[in-house]
């Protein structure tokens, strides 16, 4: 029972399995990752085995399918998939960590997540205790690191040019990268094991924190997939109010993203201070819909929070025009700037192909000229019925990039003000649901994928439940894990050492959403 | 620009004008390794304008006076924690913003998370304001209260 079409296939089968799918359209490999069944469970009682799970995307038909290897719990082992997608590397890095899965033929199987020297106990297998984790802080921070001991030059964890704790070994030639190795899982705070260990309704604040720049698509696609395993349907008003909520949140990432971190990283401080003058005005609109900044709660399974607030429309009107009028000043300023143009164009290219091989999702993917939005392909409610326009760029480049996000933003104004003229009479809360009751509610066994666009990309959560008032298993796929490996991939290709901030901020990575 | 010098500076005691000017310039270590550095941001521009009470964020250890801890602190982080305190020169000071480095917050019975920065770094925070995130306002409060702490002469003596 669920919303995808599900394939066995077994370690030897497994390349040829994928290599078929990938011919026959499914072309986009999301996450892979494991489910742990120990024989007491409740979803497959008696099972003892590990699932390793390949979730495909058909980005034609818009299709899911997963690919799934039953292995023996003791030594599971799978040869890696990185000659299908190059972008598979860092999944299977963390499947190798955290279920402890052998993926035969990858090149680097170093922790990525955890601290370097964890001991071989794996977190998210369901017999882990957390007394027997030791680590070793003498091993070296990375493959680079561990054969150049001398050399390396640790572009991480404290640094200004670094968008948070995220970062890179380098090796250089002057300023020339010879190679490069992604330094990430500094604010691993172990949300998919914490989504199993907190019911329903706690994990709406956690699922929340995923990213907190973007935190609102998180959530719904949260309440998503438990509406899907409960079998409900929101009302049409809180369908409204749910786009409203993520938009908002979307125009405040942008700007963030414009202005400290594209703008700061060339130090460019008019552009900085004022994207963030103005993101105040989309935060106090957040402010008055929900209660708060950047942390929300305001979706949930059913509904919404609360119903829209008095005054709210000529709020959003005034605030949102004065955005709107903004904006082309903006890109006169950031985007037109002759000195930015320059630097931005060019900058860290992706050709489409590369794109989908990475796995990269986004504005990112959207920059290269291929047209996939999850709003608009997994039919996210109400927008196909706002006439949700995809914003597309062909350059590939930063530049481009930069261009995508400054059109999403004129669109979710749009979209917001064309949202609230439609707002549907009723409720916002879905009837017959009992949120009092919500943090025992049992939800019945199944599983389900649910998808969403969140400021960064393609974010999915695959749900298990196992009949109880808590997830059996939560796999979240963060948009900024496969970016980062992208910027990883370009800085191999040859940059030079002045471009990763302004890579890093064009590619708007944000280390909460990679590391989960 | 002349400024007088506020009652009780005596410029023949030394410890009295170095605790004047202790609290009149408190450069914050750039290091943001969790959510709440996003409300940091917010503070440090236009709106709030953190830098008209003397803080400003410093690039390296070597020039910074605070450490501001704003996020979880995830079992692969402590060491850089650790490392980046003993490089920031004497007196330093440590704030608390949000719930996450005192208690682990929403992270509580994580597996990679560490509950109480004390355990990591050996000193008392100067100032701590709850939250998952506190709003702006609050953190402003934050550091005006290590500022004005440090004037007393209550927090952070030699």
């Amino acid at each position: 029972m669920a919303n995808f079409e599900k394939i066995t296939a077994t370690p030897e089968t497994l390349v040829e399995t994928v290599k078929g799918l990938k011919k026959s359209g499914f072309t986009f490999l999301e996450f892979m990752s494991a489910v742990d069944y120990i024989p007491k469970n409740k979803v497959e009682p008696g099972a003892n085995r590990i699932d390793a799970a390949y979730m495909l995307w058909n980005p034609a038909t818009n299709e899911q399918k997963m690919v799934v290897v039953p292995l023996p719990r003791d030594n599971p082992s799978v040869p890696t998939v990185m000659p299908v997608w190059e972008g598979a590397n860092w999944h299977e890095r963390e499947a190798h960590e955290l279920f402890g899965i052998d993926i035969k033929g990858h090149p680097n199987l170093r922790h990525l997540l955890l601290a370097e020297g964890w001991n071989d106990t794996y977190p998210l297998r369901k017999d882990f205790n957390v007394d027997d984790v030791e680590i070793d802080w003498d091993v070296p921070t990375s493959k680079l690191a561990e054969g150049n001991p001398e050399s390396v030059y640790h572009f991480a964890v404290q640094h200004p040019g670094a968008h948070g704790p995220q970062g890179f070994d380098l090796l250089l030639d002057g300023n020339k990268i010879v190679d490069a190795e992604a330094r990430i899982g500094y604010v691993h705070r172990t949300l998919e094991k914490l989504g199993e260990q907190r019911n329903y309704y706690q994990n709406i604040l956690n699922m929340e924190r995923g990213c907190i720049m973007c935190g609102m698509p998180y959530i719904e696609v949260w309440a998503r997939a438990v509406e899907e395993l409960l079998g409900i349907e929101v009302p049409e008003k809180a369908k409204y109010l749910r786009l409203i909520g993520m938009e908002l949140n979307r125009l405040a990432s942008h700007l963030i993203w414009m202005g400290p971190q594209q703008g700061g990283d060339f130090a460019y401080m008019p552009v900085a201070m004022w994207a963030m003058t103005d993101r105040e005005k989309v935060l106090d609109l957040l402010e008055a819909l929900t209660g708060g900044r950047i942390t929300f709660a305001y979706i949930r399974p059913g509904g919404v929070r609360w119903d829209i607030p008095e005054g709210f429309r000529d709020m959003a009107e005034k605030n949102l025009r004065y955005l709107e009028s903004r904006l082309p000043m903006f890109e006169e300023m950031m985007f037109r700037q002759p000195i930015v143009k320059e630097r931005l164009s060019g900058l860290g290219k992706l050709a489409p192909a590369e794109a989908i091989d990475l796995g990269v999702s986004g504005p990112v993917l959207r920059a290269t000229g291929i047209a996939h939005d999850t709003r608009k392909d997994a039919q996210i409610p109400i927008y196909e019925d706002l006439g949700f326009r995809i914003v597309t760029q062909t350059g590939g480049d930063g530049w481009a990039r930069g261009m995508v996000r400054l059109g999403e933003m004129k669109e979710s104004i749009r979209l917001i003000l064309d949202a609230l003229d439609r707002l549907p009479p009723g409720n916002s809360e879905a009837d017959l649901f009992n949120r009092r009751a919500m943090p025992w509610m049992k939800i019945p066994r199944g599983e389900t994928y649910a998808v969403t666009e969140t400021c960064r990309g393609r974010l999915g959560i695959h749900l298990i439940s196992d009949g109880t008032n808590k997830p059996y298993r939560t796999k979240i796929r963060g948009p900024s894990f496969s970016n980062m490996y992208a910027v990883e991939h370009m800085l191999k290709k040859g940059s030079y050492l002045y471009d990763i901030p302004v890579l890093m901020g064009s590619m708007d990575t944000c280390p909460a959403d990679m590391d989960r | 620009m002349t400024r007088e010098i506020p009652e009780g500076v005596n410029p023949k005691d030394i410890e009295s004008v170095l605790t004047w000017v202790k609290g009149s310039s408190l450069w914050n270590l750039h290091f943001c390794f969790g959510c709440c550095s996003t409300e940091i941001a917010a503070v440090m521009m236009t709106r709030f304008d953190i830098e008209r009470f003397g803080f400003a964020p410093a690039d390296t250890p070597r020039q910074a006076d605070v450490l501001v801890a704003n996020g979880p602190i995830t079992r692969k982080i402590v060491p850089r924690i650790q490392r980046l305190w003993a490089q920031m020169p004497d007196p330093k000071y440590l704030v608390v913003i949000g719930a996450c480095p005192m208690s682990g917050g929403p992270y509580q019975g994580s597996y990679n998370i560490v509950t109480d920065i004390r355990d990591v770094i050996d000193v008392e925070p100067a100032a701590f304001i709850p939250g998952c995130p506190p709003n702006p306002e609050g953190i402003l409060e934050a550091f005006i209260m290590l500022r004005n702490r440090i004037k007393e002469g209550s927090y952070g003596k030699l």
